[in-house]
């Protein structure tokens, strides 16, 4: 597992280490606070990322998640509970050798982009190569490079407050891939964006993600981006996880009402895919195409509205289902749960 | 007795509060404050006045007895031998060695020099601007005291800033550091310039050491608060930026915090500049030379010309200074957002300019020395005004005085004497438990009224409480009308852009001037005496109350404004009954502001006959230190407790219904 949390706590106040798995921490919030002068931003949270695989955490303002994900780096020293990068203990380390994670392996990009209004572009980009010490010509090489990754090349001297919110953020993502970090983290950083190019940047990072194959930590307050981008899903809620799943799981199967609640309105086709509603391959022959396991049902729908015929589902070049019309509807209309 | 006065009238105030009170019951308690008073006061004339002379204690023998120690032991006392003495040797030998070098560069060479750098730092106007104004400093025949003058701002801006930078960033890094310097800020900021100097004249005795040092520490609170502001206002979020990518706390600075912190440091530099300025000036009356010498000894002989021609070359200077370092941090801030190709020639160029001042100044330092073989600017080409000058004002005299005479004399019989008279009829606990309440009434708490009583008492114990009393219905007096001629004018330049594009260079001006100055053509046109200090204060106190007026108005929501428009609100309507109740706090702001700064004034006027204090302070610094620490102590005690009042009048007024309602 490239990172690893196990049981991880951060709580604000005196003597946070006392509300630590104590049955105070499971009052609420504000009775928390009343009696006790602290609020538990994140309790006891476990989970598993793999190397390569993008994980979200969904929840709304004050879950937990931002603290969370600056827990990774330790932004935020963890009050209780054990990180591991690589099998590394981070909290183990010393100033230096977490200076050298945070230089070199784990980078990230921030909802209010962050940029350093006295830098140009690619001064900004280049910042953590700077940070660690790489020569300006080198660095410099280097940020060209990312920026033309992102698609920004003919803005390098350029300062960010001529550039649109968007580019901002781009910039941001460049100066994150830069050092070429294992573990990207990633906290809202598309909230702040108007809708049509948040969904650029979505794809961007999809295609990022696509070709550079890093692992990275995702925080949002947006279900349909969390269902967009992640391999898997948190719903954190009050610093817990309350459900941890595939977009598919989450959305068919809530862990609970408020997850239900949470992913009622969302369409369900935009989110199964072939592979969960196909039948086992029953010998007909006439197929209107194939598609691969992976495809969303809201792909399906036009080619099964321009043929009667069942669609056949294909993996590794072997048969391993078929879709047909009657399955679509079915499980488009059908009750979660 | 006390008691009563501050206790019966607050039992009719308390229950009023905390509901809002019908109009009836505040008219009642207002009537009822009004007789209050107005019967303490009339009893308080019917008992004896004043501070009780057996009480006072003769402190200004204690300082004298320690300057004569001071003088006796300075060649001997290992304090002075090792530390004081080398001290003021270093000050003389290096502002020595500047005035040196100052004049050795010639005086083409320095105004070239120095318009040469403003032009490169601040765009060649500002170069020009500085040429001119240099160039006239000249003119007036005042070259070698602008050049001491100059000397000494070099020597105290670099000191201060080389202490007021460190530590303002290490304030700024650590917020305990910052809550322990706070204080003693707030402090140096209340005490008025001049009763810096007294300790020091005790310790250096006269000259240009205690200049220097005065200058130095009155000029290190904005260049501390500054740099502590500017890096305290970088984001979170650029620190954060900065940790993720494992920055060291040195890099953490120098990429981050100090590059997104300079705007505020260059102000602070600019704040610095003009601190030091409005000092120097001020310590001609310890003996140091420049330009403040030639306004000072002019006042004092009444040579109004002469006195002229020394500030319009100050004014000259500060507008200078003031406009160059503006203009290079403006510059600064602004060659940000350039488009990118422009922008790396500019860097190129940028270089280029400064190279090409650089030589430029050492081929005007060379022409000076070589070709016009001028040291000091040539007397046969100055222009003299103080003749033309003179006899203008003597015209002028002739003509206005019998306005001028009629406006002094109603100010005296109107205002200062009725009440310094009240001040010096009643007891003295009468008027320092008046502070008290005052005190109480703005704070509701036991702190601030105990400082206060404490204060005025001191006051007369140090026996000073006769010219303390004379000060303090000048400053009345002169914050009265500064305040009530402020928000009028304040108001219609915030309903009329026009008003507000035409004050504004004159309010910038007026800002810019030092103190010393509002006293020269002041004592042109109402001569010597009480009057013309108080002019002088209140007209140097209004930009502030006008601009904090203005701002507060212009900053009430304009969907407040409409809603009370919609309901068919008259104009003065709208101003009473929205604008001005919600421009309040920052109305205020100004009230303090103006109180302060009338306070400084008043204390400088002793140089023209105002009396009081400054008289004591300036009479201390020549001849009876002692006397002039004590007057300095007074100004001191006097400054506390007018600076808290006012402040807290701003502060706690917003917050009254909720402290009303839990009382």
């Amino acid at each position: 597992m490239t990172v690893s949390c196990r049981d991880v706590w951060k709580v604000y106040g005196p003597r946070p280490e006392r509300i630590v798995g104590s049955p105070q921490a499971d009052l609420p919030r504000s009775e928390l606070l009343a009696r006790t002068g602290c609020v538990a931003a994140v309790r006891g949270v476990s989970f598993d990322v793999a190397p390569g695989e993008v994980f979200v955490v969904m929840g709304l303002s004050g879950s937990g998640k931002s603290t969370l994900v600056r827990m990774l780096n330790r932004l935020h020293e963890p009050t209780a509970g054990t990180i591991l990068i690589d099998g590394e203990d981070i909290g183990a380390l010393d100033a230096d050798r977490l200076r050298e994670l945070r230089r070199r392996r784990v980078s990230m990009v921030f909802q209010h982009f962050g940029l350093l209004p006295h830098r140009r572009i690619v001064d900004n980009v280049a910042f953590g190569l700077e940070i660690q010490g790489v020569d300006r010509t080198e660095r410099l090489r280097r940020a060209h490079e990312v920026l033309e990754v992102v698609g920004l090349e003919g803005w390098a001297d350029a300062f960010p407050e001529e550039l649109s919110g968007g580019m901002q953020q781009r910039v941001g993502l460049a100066r994150a891939l830069a050092t070429d970090p294992e573990i990207m983290l990633f906290d809202e950083p598309f909230s702040a964006l108007d809708p049509l190019i948040r969904r650029d940047m979505q794809d961007e990072v999809l295609r990022l993600q696509r070709e550079l194959r890093k692992t990275m930590i995702f925080i949002t307050h947006d279900l349909m981006e969390a269902l967009k981008l992640g391999d898997r899903i948190a719903v954190m809620k009050d610093g817990r996880f309350v459900q941890v799943g595939t977009p598919e799981e989450v959305v068919i199967r809530p862990a609970d009402a408020y997850v239900a609640d949470f992913t009622r309105d969302v369409p369900r086709s935009h989110v199964l895919r072939a592979r969960s509603v196909m039948q086992p391959p029953n010998g007909a022959h006439a197929f209107a195409g194939d598609v691969s396991p992976e495809t969303l049902l809201v792909d399906l729908l036009p080619i099964l509205a321009r043929s009667e015929a069942p669609l056949r589902v294909v993996e590794d070049g072997r048969a391993i289902g078929v879709v047909d019309r009657a399955a679509v509807l079915a499980a488009m209309v059908e009750d979660a749960g | 007795m006390q008691e009563r006065l501050g206790g019966s009238p607050r039992a009719a105030a308390l229950p009023g509060r905390p509901v809002a009170a019908p109009g009836q019951h505040a008219w009642a308690r207002r009537a009822a404050w009004v007789l209050g008073l107005g019967a303490a006061v009339a009893l308080g004339l019917r008992l004896a006045g004043g501070f009780p002379e057996r009480w006072v204690v003769d402190l200004a023998r204690s300082f004298n007895a320690f300057q004569d120690w001071v003088i006796t032991n300075q060649r001997t006392h290992p304090v002075f031998r090792y530390g004081l003495v080398p001290l003021k040797d270093l000050v003389n030998g290096s502002f020595d060695a500047i005035v040196r070098l100052l004049s050795r560069m010639t005086w083409f060479g320095l105004i070239a020099t120095l318009s040469l750098i403003s032009g490169a730092a601040a765009g060649w106007r500002k170069g020009v601007l500085a040429a001119v104004g240099f160039g006239s400093m000249a003119l007036l025949g005042l070259w070698p005291e602008s050049v001491e003058t100059l000397a000494l701002m070099v020597m105290a801006v670099v000191a201060a800033l080389a202490v007021g930078i460190p530590l303002g960033i290490v304030a700024g890094r650590r917020p305990v550091v910052d809550r322990l310097l706070r204080p003693v800020l707030d402090g140096m900021q209340t005490i008025p310039a001049f009763s810096y100097l007294v300790p020091l004249v005790l310790l250096f005795s006269i000259g240009t050491t205690t200049a220097l040092i005065a200058t130095i520490v009155f000029a290190l609170p904005p260049a501390i608060r500054l740099t502590s502001l500017g890096v305290r206002l970088v984001s979170r979020g650029a620190i954060e930026v900065a940790e993720s990518f494992g920055s060291t706390r040195r890099q953490l600075l120098w990429k981050v915090q100090l590059p997104l912190a300079k705007p505020h440091i260059m102000l602070g530099v600019n704040q610095t500049i003009m601190m030091a300025l409005g000092m120097v000036v001020i310590a001609a009356s310890v003996g140091f030379r420049g330009l403040g010498r030639v306004v000072y000894n002019a006042l004092q002989r009444r040579d109004v010309g002469e006195a002229l021609a020394g500030g319009i070359a100050i004014v000259v200077l500060a507008v200078v200074l003031d406009r160059v370092t503006m203009g290079w941090s403006e510059r600064d801030r602004r060659q940000r957002g350039v488009g990118s190709p422009r922008l790396g020639r500019w860097t190129l160029s940028r270089r280029a300019v400064w190279a090409a001042a650089v030589a430029g100044a050492v081929l005007a330092v060379v022409v000076g020395r070589e070709v016009l073989r001028q040291q000091d600017f040539p007397t046969t080409w100055a222009l003299s005004i103080s003749e033309p000058v003179n006899r203008a004002v003597a015209w002028l005299t002739l003509h206005v005085s019998d306005v001028t005479e009629a406006m002094t004399g109603s100010m005296i019989r109107f205002g200062l004497d009725p009440l310094r008279d009240l001040l010096l009829g009643v007891p003295w606990w009468m008027v320092a438990g008046g502070a008290a309440l005052a005190a109480w009434k703005v704070s509701r708490r036991p702190g601030l009224p105990i400082l206060a009583f404490t204060c005025v008492a001191g006051v007369g114990l140090v026996g000073m409480w006769e010219i303390s009393m004379d000060t303090l219905s000048q400053v009345v007096v002169a914050v009265a009308s500064s305040v009530v001629l402020a928000i009028p004018i304040g108001v219609w330049s915030a309903w009329d852009d026009r008003v507000r594009r035409a004050l504004r260079p004159i309010l910038d001006a007026m800002q810019t001037m030092p103190q010393f100055v509002y006293l020269v053509p002041v004592v042109a046109l109402f001569g010597v005496g009480r009057v013309p200090g108080v002019i002088a204060a209140l007209v140097y106190a209004l930009p502030p109350g006008i601009r904090l007026t203005d701002t507060g108005i212009r900053q009430v929501p304009r969907e407040t404004v409409e809603a009370a428009l919609a309901f068919g609100s008259t104009r003065w309507q709208v101003l009473t009954k929205v604008q001005l109740p919600l421009a309040r706090p920052s109305i205020l702001l100004g009230v303090n502001q103006t109180v302060m700064m009338v306070l400084s004034v008043v204390i400088i006027a002793g140089l023209v006959g105002g009396g009081g204090l400054g008289y004591e302070v300036i009479q201390g610094l020549s001849h009876d230190p002692g006397r002039g620490m004590v007057a300095g102590i007074c100004i001191l005690l006097l400054a506390i407790v007018i600076d808290r009042i006012t402040q807290m009048m701003g502060r706690v007024r917003g917050a009254a219904p909720a402290a009303g309602a839990s009382v």
